[in-house]
């Protein structure tokens, strides 16, 4: 089995991995801030590994740049949603999302 | 059957716990849920795309990552005040 | 003029190679098509740009520290692996929101690229999430999940620099 072969399956297993334990990250979590920051692995990690498990075997191929496409797109539009998410969340919890007295000494609101 | 069919079959297993959050918790956990479930749907179209060999489903998951973002931002965005 | 044909050009060539790359054959049929299709995307997006709804402007010595986030990304998703190890196994991990000093008190096109960027940057690590920037206070609000010392924001974005 060349590099190359064995290469594929390991990223392949490691993006998967990776998915699997955002979602119970996801799950178990018991704050939407806390479970917010799982979506992230899956978003930013496992498409890097799964998109070049993909070039490895496509090389640059369209398929290859396709699947480097869509990691591009989920790296870059994953921290924007958080920011949102997180912000959405606050501004639900509070009427607004900006600093309070307690949060500039430190802790939990 | 090769890896990327066992990949995608293990990636549909995330979807369950993604399900579970949609179902139960406040309205923001529940976005949280989505969010996730559109990104392993996203990998799982990926995956498949190599396992049957099929070079339209990477259209399809670059299609499903850009409209997840838009309607997850769509969501956060009505979930501030209005939901 | 010239600069809205500039602008227009930076958003063809880009579009037409893209279209390229997606449907991989060089039939004629396909290439005329795309270039149809760039052209009237490039409009769309020059005739957007050019109404000024949205004034950013990137300063590149901001990506200077852009390498160090592959690093960062599998060491925030090793932080998570471990927490979540401890939460499921009775030591549950809570987050908790952080002031971290930002000085941000402009309101031109470069202050407000510069609040995006590091929105952007500090948000892609799994470890840590902007909730907002305070200009007037010059503080940024974030939280985190396993609580780190020292500032998330990459060293090369925490000078304000000269404006417009």
């Amino acid at each position: 089995m060349s590099p190359r072969e064995l290469a594929v399956p390991v990223l392949l297993a490691f993006g998967v991995a990776v998915t699997l334990l955002s979602c119970l990250g996801v799950l178990v979590m018991r704050d939407p801030y806390d479970r917010l920051h799982y979506t992230g692995p899956a978003a930013v990690l496992a498409p890097v590994a799964i998109a070049a498990a993909v070039v490895l075997e496509e090389r640059l191929s369209a398929a290859g740049v396709k699947a480097v496409l869509v990691a591009l797109v989920l790296v870059t539009t994953n921290p924007v949603l958080g920011h949102a998410t997180a912000r959405a969340a606050r501004i639900r919890q509070f009427g607004e999302w900006r600093v309070r007295e307690e949060e500039r000494e430190g802790g939990r609101p | 059957m090769n890896e990327w069919s066992v990949a995608a079959l293990a990636l549909l297993a995330g979807l369950v716990p993604c399900g579970v959050v949609c179902l139960r918790g406040s309205p923001v956990d529940r976005l949280v849920g989505l969010e996730l479930a559109g990104t392993v749907v996203t990998l799982v179209l990926l995956v498949l795309a190599q396992a049957y060999d099929r070079a339209i489903y990477f259209d399809l998951a670059l299609a499903l990552a850009l409209l997840s973002f838009a309607g997850g931002l769509v969501f956060a965005r009505f979930l501030e005040r209005w939901i | 003029m010239a600069r809205r044909v500039g602008f227009w050009i930076a958003w063809y060539v880009p579009l037409v190679i893209l279209w390229l790359a997606f449907v991989d054959t060089l039939d004629p049929a396909e290439v005329a098509l795309g270039l149809v299709a760039a052209a009237v995307a490039a409009t769309a997006a020059e005739l957007v740009r050019s109404q000024d709804l949205v004034r950013f402007r990137l300063d590149p010595r901001w990506l200077r520290d852009v390498h160090r986030l592959p690093w960062q990304v599998l060491r925030d998703c090793w932080l998570l692996a471990v927490g979540l190890w401890r939460h499921c196994t009775g030591r549950p991990l809570r987050g908790t929101f952080r002031v971290v000093p930002f000085p941000s008190e402009a309101d031109d096109a470069r202050s407000a690229a510069r609040r995006a960027v590091v929105t952007a940057l500090v948000s892609v690590a799994p470890n840590t999430v902007v909730v907002g920037i305070e200009g007037g206070g010059g503080e940024m609000l974030v939280h985190q999940l396993v609580p780190e010392p020292g500032s998330p924001v990459p060293p090369s974005m925490l000078e304000e620099g000269s404006d417009e």
